[in-house]
């Protein structure tokens, strides 16, 4: 059980408790079972009682300070999925009982420039409240609450236990395909993982022509099932050699273990194209470097995503929903999140972990 | 009259008399360029010969010509990629240009035509690209150059042919990326303000951007502003840097420095949804160390840019005429030529090197 309290939410008794958190009093600890009453909700949001939840590495990053100091107790978790129970007196857009999700933004100000033009997730106004699983409690929960503009209304034709995965790895790699989209693209997908087994699916649907790049040699069938049209190893020096300069696009789902990796990887790219990085490794690993002839003369571009907007959001949901693309889950029961937390952390879940909350808000009460 | 070497192509001549050009050429990685008298073996259907008025002098002739790109680089070599001249004569299935046309050449020399790259428009990226001057063809520094009427530009009336010259290097490896990414009324840093800097100033504001000019020259100010710059900032200080980071929707760094922290804050300065433009490059095998996790939180783009497209050249031509856009330089007689090249290499010069060969080259009888 939880010891340490957090300022905004009231650790309580079982029997009292409104919700239940799994949360991380420090970083490389075990979760532990954190009861808890809400704050009052705020005009503008809604709470959410979920029916699964998604767990993401950049979860396990956030919580072991990977890449900044954070404060404990932590409930990270940004892959949400539940029914509105409660919602503030401003929120017109939803009702109680309707399904939606969430992903990784929690808030953004709706008037800067980074706003107006459509890239609200990139909004930097809102401090503190930019993001959901940090520093108030994320998805790693039986409910949630947070402003109700960065929740989803999730068709009931997706199957809510592969839902949540969409709303962080889903949007991670639909967001960029759509923005360099183009007919005519050769496309390639490194890594056939969390993310990359939904990039192929989704790249594939786009109508562009995708491979798959992977170290393992046994992931080709599934890769082309997931309509890759081209397999390669990258560990097959020969394979390498063939794809040299062949991609307009790569999108990076996976992180190059070494230099000369991530140099070979870039090599696979067709002069004048572009190398979408989505993936923040820990800031103690590998630089990404190349030689800057091959930067400058090739005329290469690396371009950042992260996440996508709230129109990219729709526009992703309804996506999937219309092309039947929904990741590969491994399902856990509310009560076994740590065995869930530990697979993320130290097993190679395939691909993604979630957990079933199912009507574990009363089964724990007692 | 010393014994010169062979080349592979051109048929060196004993003297000027007999000679259709005369080139600086190195005859090994060390030491001055030394004249050349040659003649052409022949006009191909599709070649230009043009007499050279003007030639700039880039960095990357020293990089060339000291071996330091190529170790196993083959002597003579005479670089030079940055010419202004007019048509002397013409190969017999040339349409594009006529004996007199002001003309001028970038550091490309042919593009296929034929390949993705080329049919996209990026001619620059050519898998079959040559360069102006490499072993097997001289480059600017000489009275004449040859080259496939693809890749000869139109000067347009009204440039300025003394100024001009390194506006087809210099010029468009600026231009291009800015008009590239740019749009009206974004911020742009420019950062480095030497030969390729202070023109990035230039085509910035003229193209309506507000430019900051990054620098480790404070006492600049006047002189940097009076070429569109708004302000300027420190380049190399890291804590200044930081006050700037995320300000700025285009980036262009004309720079290499070697300290990771500050070549971040380079990265850094990009705003959200930005663009960070490469154009310098340090000589040696150095790695690009990209700042990824600013690249992905704020979603920018870290692009390389290598001089630019036939079209690109073309417009940046046009574009300088008409917006009175040329670099700074310093001008020396042609046979001045080891001393332009020395002052180039050095570093000294403020801020291109500019040789008037076409009136040696016509006062010698060159011009025939």
């Amino acid at each position: 059980m939880a010891t340490k309290e957090h300022s905004l939410y009231k650790l309580v008794t079982k029997e009292q408790a409104e919700a239940f958190a799994w949360s991380f009093e420090g970083p490389n600890t075990e979760a532990l079972l954190y009861p808890f009453v809400f704050p009052p909700i705020q005009p503008h949001e809604v709470r959410i009682q979920q029916t699964y939840f998604g767990l993401c590495y950049t979860d396990c990053h956030l919580v072991n300070q990977d890449w900044f100091p954070i404060n404990y107790p932590s409930v990270p978790g940004h892959e949400i999925l539940g029914h509105v129970v409660m919602k503030g007196d401003q929120v017109t857009q939803f009702q109680i009982g309707d399904l939606v999700g969430a992903g990784f933004i929690r808030d953004s100000c709706g008037n800067c420039k980074l706003c107006i033009q459509g890239n609200d997730q990139l909004c930097g106004q809102k401090g503190d409240e930019h993001f959901i699983p940090l520093p108030k409690f994320g998805g790693f929960a039986t409910h949630v609450q947070f402003p109700a503009k960065w929740a989803f209304p999730i068709p009931n034709t997706i199957p809510q236990h592969l839902a949540p995965p969409l709303l962080c790895a889903g949007i991670t790699v639909f967001a960029p395909l759509k923005r360099y989209f183009n007919p005519n693209k050769e496309v390639a997908i490194i890594g056939i993982g969390g993310l990359g087994h939904l990039a192929i699916k989704f790249s594939a649907a786009m109508g562009m022509r995708t491979s798959a790049i992977s170290t393992s040699p046994d992931k080709e069938q599934e890769a082309k099932s997931y309509g890759a049209i081209d397999f390669i190893v990258s560990k097959n020096p020969e394979q390498m050699a063939k794809a040299l300069g062949r991609f307009d696009i790569i999108l990076s789902c996976a992180h190059a273990s070494t230099v000369e990796e991530f140099i070979d990887q870039t090599k696979l790219l067709k002069n004048g194209g572009d190398f979408i990085m989505v993936g923040i490794p820990a800031l103690t690993k590998v630089e990404l470097q190349l030689p800057f002839y091959s930067l400058v003369c090739r005329q290469i571009s690396f371009v950042g995503s992260l996440v996508g907007s709230r129109q990219e959001n729709y526009e992703m949901i309804e996506f999937a929903n219309k092309h039947k693309i929904y990741p590969t889950c491994e399902e856990y029961e509310f009560e076994n999140f740590k065995t869930a937390y530990d697979k993320l952390l130290n097993g190679r879940p395939k691909y993604r972990c979630v957990v079933k909350v199912g009507n574990a808000p009363q089964t724990l009460k007692q | 009259m010393q014994q010169l070497p062979a080349h592979s192509v051109y048929l060196v001549q004993e003297s000027k008399e007999t000679a259709d050009a005369v080139a600086y050429a190195f005859l090994s990685n060390t030491g001055e360029p030394v004249q050349y008298p040659y003649k052409y073996p022949n006009i191909a259907d599709d070649d230009v010969r043009i007499r050279i008025l003007f030639t700039g002098l880039c960095h990357s002739d020293c990089l060339h010509s000291r071996g330091l790109w190529d170790p196993y680089i083959k002597y003579p070599s005479c670089p030079g990629h940055e010419v202004v001249g007019e048509v002397e004569k013409v190969g017999t299935g040339v349409t594009k240009f006529k004996v007199g046309d002001k003309v001028g050449c970038n550091p490309q020399r042919w593009m296929c035509q034929t390949c993705e790259l080329c049919k996209k428009g990026d001619n620059q990226l050519c898998s079959q690209n040559i360069g102006l001057y490499d072993d097997n063809n001289f480059g600017g520094y000489s009275t004449h150059i040859q080259v496939a009427e693809r890749m000869v530009f139109r000067i347009p009336d009204g440039f300025n042919d003394a100024l001009g010259s390194p506006l087809l290097c210099a010029g468009v490896t600026v231009y291009a990326p800015l008009k590239r990414y740019y749009k009206p009324n974004y911020t742009c840093a420019v950062i480095g303000i030497g030969g390729l800097g202070h023109l990035a100033v230039q085509y910035a504001a003229k193209l309506g951007m507000t430019v900051t000019a990054f620098t480790t020259s404070k006492n600049r100010e006047q002189e940097i502003k009076k070429l569109g710059a708004s302000n300027l900032s420190s380049s190399i200080d890291v804590e200044s840097l930081k006050a700037e980071q995320g300000k700025y929707d285009i980036v262009i760094n004309t720079l290499y420095i070697e300290n990771e922290e500050v070549f971040k804050s380079h990265q850094r300065l990009t705003a959200p949804t930005g663009t960070y433009i490469q154009v310098g490059a340090p000589p040696s095998k150095v790695n690009f160390k990209l700042d990824h996790a600013y690249i992905i939180l704020n979603q920018i783009r870290v692009a390389g840019s290598l001089i630019g497209n036939y079209d690109e050249t073309q417009e940046m031509l046009e574009f300088s005429a008409q917006n009175n856009v040329y670099p700074i330089v310093e001008t020396f007689e042609f046979e001045e030529f080891p001393k332009a090249f020395d002052r180039m290499e050095k570093a000294q010069a403020k801020f291109r090197c500019v040789v008037n060969v076409g009136k040696w080259a016509q006062a010698n009888g060159l011009w025939k």
